[in-house]
């Protein structure tokens, strides 16, 4: 799974599943709400019953006057009376602090419930009942958890069958792609090799001035391809390939790069000039080093009208290509190493320059900064 | 002498009680001497006023100041025996014998 596909796929489902998580909780949440209520209003009704009796009993009482008044007692629930002033007059509770703000409510284990009366039997203003909470409250709002849960795991798991299903067609073409980029490298291997080879073996100094001239729009032609080709051929091998990290002078790789080039900056008259600092030393694969160092040439040539100047500046921890190019907004910066990204059709290529450059400076912990401007340029700073 | 003088705050703690006491039994129960007439109030009283301090009060105004509407007893027992007069008790030595008749008579120490 590509990086592009793996945050298309992590942005759809967060979208998705946040929404339906928004929707299931609001449901949940509802659902638990009524049913808190439905039971609290059953619970409210047999604990007004319970004070009915308690009532009944004490009602008794107080009209049947005996020396000693036996305060009714029962196996279901506790009960407390207290007088007007909110004075205990008997209780068999087992926790005696009441809240008298309250009609009902739940505390620690229990439940309670006040009931006001009127005539004061016994003296009694208000009649407390309390009863062993059952949990069905709790019990209700678990398996709501649980559910809830049992809902988003089901719909994460469909809705990552629906984001592949959907992202298919795109990972099918780009499949295409590849398959098609690493047939032609393929067979572009031997005439590359045939063509370049036997441009070095012609002695341009022998040749006449329009046939030199002529020559020489095959070599830059010939060396385009062939950079073209090591970039293709680089994301076949990439990962059968295993690196060959040596400690590299990157002032020797960059001076005998940017003179392979020298044909194409004389093409476009382009100048190049190398302020060495320090010598910079990556324990990198050249053949890697060489990569990063041919795009960052090759892009600054491409993209950099004629007649203008290119400056590599090294040091000790970096080294930076600037040219006096097209430029690229913030935008184009933030997509240029995804692979396939280009934003010139009208120049060469696959769009696959910086996403090998990303490769390798992620392979090697490397930084990579690019400053651009639009119609002013680009530096590209390459540091440890 | 120490004998003479624990005797002294014998007395000053237990006479005033024994006042009370007395001024209850002297003031009250020289009437209402029957035990179960004063049950009645007493369970009169509750059931209207509730708490200790709301009965007390009441049976203070009503002494004080007694009318048929401030009176707890059914309209039968008031036309037959009327309403009581007015004390001649004044406001402390009332209200300590209200208070030694509710001690005496409250229903709620009879709960159990």
């Amino acid at each position: 799974m590509s990086k592009a596909e793996r945050k298309s796929i992590i942005s759809i489902l967060a979208i998705y599943l946040t929404s339906t998580i928004l929707l299931v909780a609001t449901l949940a949440f509802n659902y638990y709400h009524y049913k808190k209520e439905q039971i609290q209003e059953k619970e409210q009704t047999i604990m007004n019953q319970n004070s009915k009796s308690v009532l009944f009993k004490i009602q008794n009482l107080h009209n049947n006057k005996t020396v000693d008044i036996i305060y009714p007692r029962f196996k279901e629930f506790n009960s407390a009376i207290f007088d007007i002033e909110r004075n205990l007059i008997f209780s068999t509770l087992e926790k005696q602090d009441i809240d008298f703000d309250k009609k009902f409510y739940h505390k620690d284990d229990y439940i309670y419930y006040i009931e006001e009366t009127t005539p004061y039997y016994l003296g009694t203003a208000y009649i407390v009942i309390e009863m062993k909470n059952k949990g069905m409250i709790s019990s209700v709002s678990n398996n709501l958890v649980i559910l809830t849960l049992i809902i988003i795991f089901i719909i994460t798991i469909t809705s990552l069958f629906l984001v592949k299903l959907i992202l298919k067609p795109i990972r099918d073409n780009l499949k295409l792609m590849d398959r098609f980029i690493k047939d032609t490298t393929h067979e572009l291997n031997t005439p590359i090799s045939t063509i370049l080879t036997n441009i070095e073996l012609i002695d341009s100094t022998k040749l006449d001035i329009k046939v030199e001239k002529k020559f020489n729009r095959i070599k830059t032609a010939s060396l385009t391809i062939s950079n073209i080709y090591e970039d293709l051929a680089f994301l076949i091998l990439k990962h059968t390939v295993s690196s060959q990290n040596e400690l590299l002078n990157i002032n020797n790789i960059i001076r005998q790069r940017v003179e392979y080039f020298n044909i194409l900056f004389k093409s476009k008259n382009i100048t190049v000039d190398i302020d060495e600092k320090d010598t910079l030393f990556l324990n990198i694969d050249n053949k890697k080093v060489t990569r990063i160092i041919d795009n960052l040439i090759s892009n600054a040539i491409k993209y950099t009208k004629k007649q203008t100047h290119i400056q590599i500046n090294i040091d000790e921890n970096s080294f930076q290509i600037c040219d006096q190019g097209y430029g690229m907004s913030k935008e184009q910066i933030s997509k240029v190493f995804e692979r396939y990204s280009r934003f010139d059709n009208t120049q060469g290529g696959f769009g696959i320059g910086y996403n090998i450059i990303y490769t390798i400076i992620n392979e090697y912990n490397l930084n990579i900064k690019i400053d651009s401007k639009l119609n002013e340029g680009t530096c590209v700073t390459l540091s440890k | 002498m120490c004998n003479f003088k624990q005797i002294i705050y014998l007395l000053v703690i237990i006479l005033p009680s024994l006042t009370y006491s007395n001024s209850f039994e002297k003031n009250c129960l020289n009437c209402h001497f029957q035990e179960a007439q004063l049950e009645r109030f007493i369970y009169k009283y509750t059931l209207k006023y509730s708490s200790q301090k709301r009965i007390e009060n009441a049976i203070f105004e009503y002494l004080k100041y007694p009318t048929r509407e401030k009176s707890v007893m059914p309209s039968g027992f008031l036309n037959r025996f009327g309403i009581k007069e007015k004390t001649i008790l004044n406001d402390d030595e009332l209200k300590k014998s209200i208070h030694k008749y509710y001690k005496r008579y409250n229903i709620k120490q009879f709960i159990k």
